[in-house]
C-alpha cells in the first residue's frame, strides 16, 4: 500500500465541517480526551480552538516531557551546495537567481567539518540544492564519509533520489534524512514548484518511503509553512506520519516546522502563518503525535524559540550558517534563508540549562548501520 | 445486510466472530451454536480431521458455501509439523487457509514466535492464506504482516482460561500499527470480553471454551453475536475517552498574551 492508497481510505469530505465549522463545545471535549483519534485532531485545528490555547499548550508541554523529559538535541547544517536546477518561486537558491553558486571541494567540506566539530557539535545535517550534475550521488557519499570520520550521527537534507542511491548513502554512514513536501496541496505545489525534477509532487512525495526502503533510519519530514492553509497541511502530515509509522515500523518519523520568515523573504506569503497559529499547530501535533521528535531551525526568533524550547520541540539547530562554507572557509555564496537566531551552541547550550533543560549533543553511536538485511521478508 | 463488512485473505466477511469446532457437547450442539452466532468461519484441528473419509467428519456437515473452515495446525510442536500439517491439508483440497498454531507447551498451550516466523515466512510464500496464532507481541505481529500474513491472531489471556483482554496494552498497540485484520484469539471468556476487544477496534475475534463449555453453547453464542456487533458499532460511533487533566503551565504564561 503506497501513501496516495492509505489517503484513498479517508473521505476528506468528513474533514472539512470538522477544521471549518466546529464549536467551542466540541474542542472542550476533545481537550479533556487522554488520546485522540485523527477526526479529534481535525477539531482541534478549527479556529474555536484557538481559545482554549492555554490548554493545549500545558498538554503538549507536559507530553513531550513525559516522553523525552527535560532535554534538547543540538545539530548543526553543513549546506554542501547552492546548486540548484530547480525553479521553486520561495527560494533563496532558485536557478533563476543570479547568485554565486558553490560546490564546496572534498578538501573544503573537510575544513567545514572540522570545524563544526570544533564548536562542540556531535550531529550533523548535510544540505544541497538540487543539481546532481553539480553534486551527485558519489559526491554526498564522499561526504557522508568525510563527515562519519567526526560525527556518530550524520543526516542529509538532498534532493529526493532512488532507494538504490539511499542505500548508497546509508552504507556510506548517513542515518538519516529531512525531506519537506513543502505542501501537500497539489494545485499550490504545482504554482510554486516551476521547473527541474521538483516539480513532480508524487516522486517527493513517496521519498520518505524510497529513503525508509534504502535503510535510512531516520526520516524527518515538514511542509512549509505560508504556502497553503496551515490547517490541512497539519492534518496531510499527521497521516503521513501515521502512514509512515505503521508500514516502516523499524524506523523513526520526525516532523519540523519550516515558516517562511516573512521580514526577510522578498517572496509574497500566500498563507502566512502568525506566531500564534505556530503554538496551536505545534501544540495539536504534539497532542496527536506524543512521541514523534520535533526540529526548528535558526530560521525562527531567537525569542520565539526559546518559548518553543519549553513548548514542545525536542531538536534545535544552533549557530547555524547556510551558504556553503560558511563555518570555516567563508565564501561570497548566499544563503538558502536568513537566519534569525544568530546565538552560537554554547550560548544556546547555557540558556537550554538555564531552563532545567538538558542540552544533549550525542544521540547516536557510530556501530549503528542502515536497516537492512530480513527486511520485508 | 450490513454495510461494515471486513476484509481477511481477500474473502469479504459479514460477521467478525470466528467458532472453534472443538469441546462441544456434540456435534448437533456444535451445529446449532455456528448457526446461532451468524458466523462465516469456523476453524478445525487437523488432526482431528480424517483426510480419508471427509464424509464422515464434522467438517461434512458445515455449509461450506455459507461458512469457511479454517483448518489450524494444533498439535504442531514446531514449524515444521506445522507446514506438514498445512501442506496434507491444502493438497487434500480441504483448504487454502491456515490458522497457524505452534505450542511446544503442552500445559499452557502458549505460541512460539519463532517458530511460526519460520512456519508463516513458508507458507505464506507457498500461496497460503495465513492466519498465525501468536502471544499479543506487536513487533511479531508487524513481522508477520510484513511477510504477507493475511491477519493476527493475538491472544488475549492464555487459551481456555476465560481470563479476557489481559494483554490490553500490547493488544492496543497491535491494532493501532496493523495494516491485515487483528483478530483476538484465545482468553475471551464472556460476551463483555468480546464487546470489548471490538470497541479497541478489533476487526474479529475467534471464540471457542467460552461458547462450546456453556451451560447452553446456543444461547451462548447468540450473547457473542449480539457482543460482537454492540462492541463494534460502539467503535464506529465514536466512544468517550478517558479524561486528562490540562493545567496551565507557568513556563507557557505567555501563550495567554499571544
Amino acid at each position: 500500500m503506497s501513501f496516495s492508497d492509505y489517503l484513498k481510505q479517508f473521505d476528506f469530505l468528513k474533514f472539512v465541517p470538522l477544521i471549518e465549522n466546529s464549536t467551542a463545545a466540541d474542542v472542550e471535549k476533545i481537550v479533556e480526551k487522554r488520546s485522540i483519534d485523527i477526526y479529534d485532531f481535525a477539531v482541534l485545528l478549527s479556529n474555536s480552538a484557538e481559545r482554549f490555547l492555554p490548554a493545549l499548550a500545558a498538554k503538549a508541554r507536559s507530553y513531550t516531557i513525559r516522553r523525552f523529559g527535560k532535554t534538547m538535541s543540538f545539530y548543526a547544517p553543513l549546506y554542501l551546495s547552492n546548486e540548484c536546477d530547480n525553479l521553486c518561486v520561495y527560494c533563496g537558491y532558485h536557478n533563476a537567481r543570479r547568485i554565486e553558486r558553490v560546490t564546496l571541494s572534498l578538501e573544503q567540506v573537510r575544513s567545514e567539518v572540522q570545524k563544526i566539530k570544533e564548536i562542540g557539535f556531535d550531529s550533523i545535517l548535510l544540505l544541497t540544492g538540487e543539481s546532481p550534475k553539480k553534486a551527485d550521488v558519489n559526491y554526498i557519499k564522499d561526504c557522508v564519509k568525510i563527515a562519519k570520520e567526526y560525527f556518530t550521527y550524520v543526516a542529509l537534507e538532498v534532493y529526493p533520489m532512488s532507494s538504490e542511491n539511499y542505500q548508497t548513502l546509508s552504507e556510506a554512514g548517513a542515518s538519516g534524512l529531512t525531506v519537506y513536501q513543502e505542501t501537500y496541496d497539489k494545485e499550490v505545489y504545482k504554482k510554486m514548484h516551476l521547473k527541474g525534477a521538483k516539480s513532480d509532487y508524487q516522486y517527493r512525495l513517496d521519498t520518505p518511503e524510497r529513503a525508509f526502503i534504502g535503510g535510512l533510519r531516520k526520516v524527518g519530514i515538514g511542509a512549509l509553512l505560508g504556502l497553503s492553509d496551515w490547517r490541512y497541511e497539519a492534518l496531510h502530515l499527521a497521516l503521513h506520519i501515521d502512514y509512515l509509522r505503521k508500514k516502516y515500523w523499524r524506523q523513526e518519523v520526525s516532523l519540523s516546522f519550516p515558516r517562511i520568515n516573512p521580514v526577510t523573504s522578498s517572496f509574497k506569503i500566500p498563507n502566512p502563518v502568525t506566531d500564534k497559529e505556530m503554538i496551536h499547530l505545534i501544540s495539536v501535533m504534539r497532542i496527536y503525535l506524543d512521541d514523534v521528535p520535533f526540529f526548528i531551525s535558526t530560521r525562527e526568533r531567537a525569542d520565539f524559540r526559546d518559548k518553543l524550547v519549553e513548548l514542545a520541540v525536542t531538536h534545535i539547530s544552533a549557530g547555524s550558517k547556510t551558504t556553503p562554507g560558511g563555518y570555516a572557509i567563508k565564501t561570497e555564496a548566499q544563503g538558502q534563508f536568513d537566519v534569525s537566531d544568530k546565538r552560537e551552541l554554547k550560548e544556546m547550550i547555557s540558556i537550554i540549562r538555564t531552563k532545567g533543560y538538558d542540552p544533549v549533543i550525542k544521540d547516536w553511536d557510530v556501530n549503528f548501520m542502515g536497516v537492512f538485511g530480513d527486511y520485508n521478508g | 445486510m450490513n454495510k461494515d463488512p471486513f476484509y481477511l485473505g481477500g474473502v469479504e466477511f459479514h460477521s467478525r466472530l470466528i467458532l472453534g469446532t472443538g469441546k462441544y457437547p456434540s456435534g448437533e450442539i456444535m451445529l446449532k451454536s455456528i448457526e446461532a452466532s451468524g458466523c462465516q468461519m469456523v476453524t478445525a484441528a487437523l488432526r482431528r480431521v480424517d483426510l480419508d473419509n471427509p464424509q464422515d467428519d464434522i467438517l461434512s456437515r458445515i455449509d461450506k458455501n455459507k461458512i469457511v473452515v479454517l483448518p489450524n495446525t494444533s498439535g504442531a510442536r514446531n514449524s515444521k509439523e506445522a507446514i506438514k500439517i498445512a501442506e496434507i491439508s491444502m493438497a487434500s483440497g480441504l483448504s487454502e487457509w491456515v490458522k497457524l498454531e505452534i505450542t511446544p507447551d503442552p500445559r499452557f498451550l502458549l505460541p512460539d514466535g519463532e517458530e511460526t516466523l519460520i512456519a508463516a515466512k513458508y507458507l505464506a510464500k507457498n500461496g497460503f492464506k495465513v492466519m498465525p496464532y501468536i502471544n499479543a507481541d506487536p513487533i511479531l505481529a508487524k513481522k508477520l504482516e510484513d511477510i504477507g500474513c493475511v491477519s493476527v491472531m493475538p491472544l488475549g489471556a492464555p487459551i481456555g482460561t476465560n481470563g479476557g483482554l489481559q494483554t490490553l496494552s500490547m493488544i492496543k498497540i497491535i491494532i493501532k500499527q496493523s495494516f491485515v485484520p487483528v483478530i483476538i484469539d484465545a482468553g475471551i471468556g464472556k460476551p463483555s470480553d468480546a464487546a470489548f476487544a471490538m470497541e479497541l477496534g478489533a476487526s474479529a475475534v475467534m471464540i471457542n471454551t467460552a461458547v462450546a463449555t456453556a451451560k447452553d453453547p446456543v444461547g451462548m453464542s447468540t450473547a457473542f453475536k449480539l457482543a460482537i456487533d454492540a462492541g463494534r458499532k460502539g467503535y464506529l460511533s465514536g466512544l468517550p475517552s478517558e479524561k486528562d487533566e490540562a493545567e496551565a503551565s507557568s513556563p507557557l504564561d505567555w501563550i495567554k498574551d499571544l
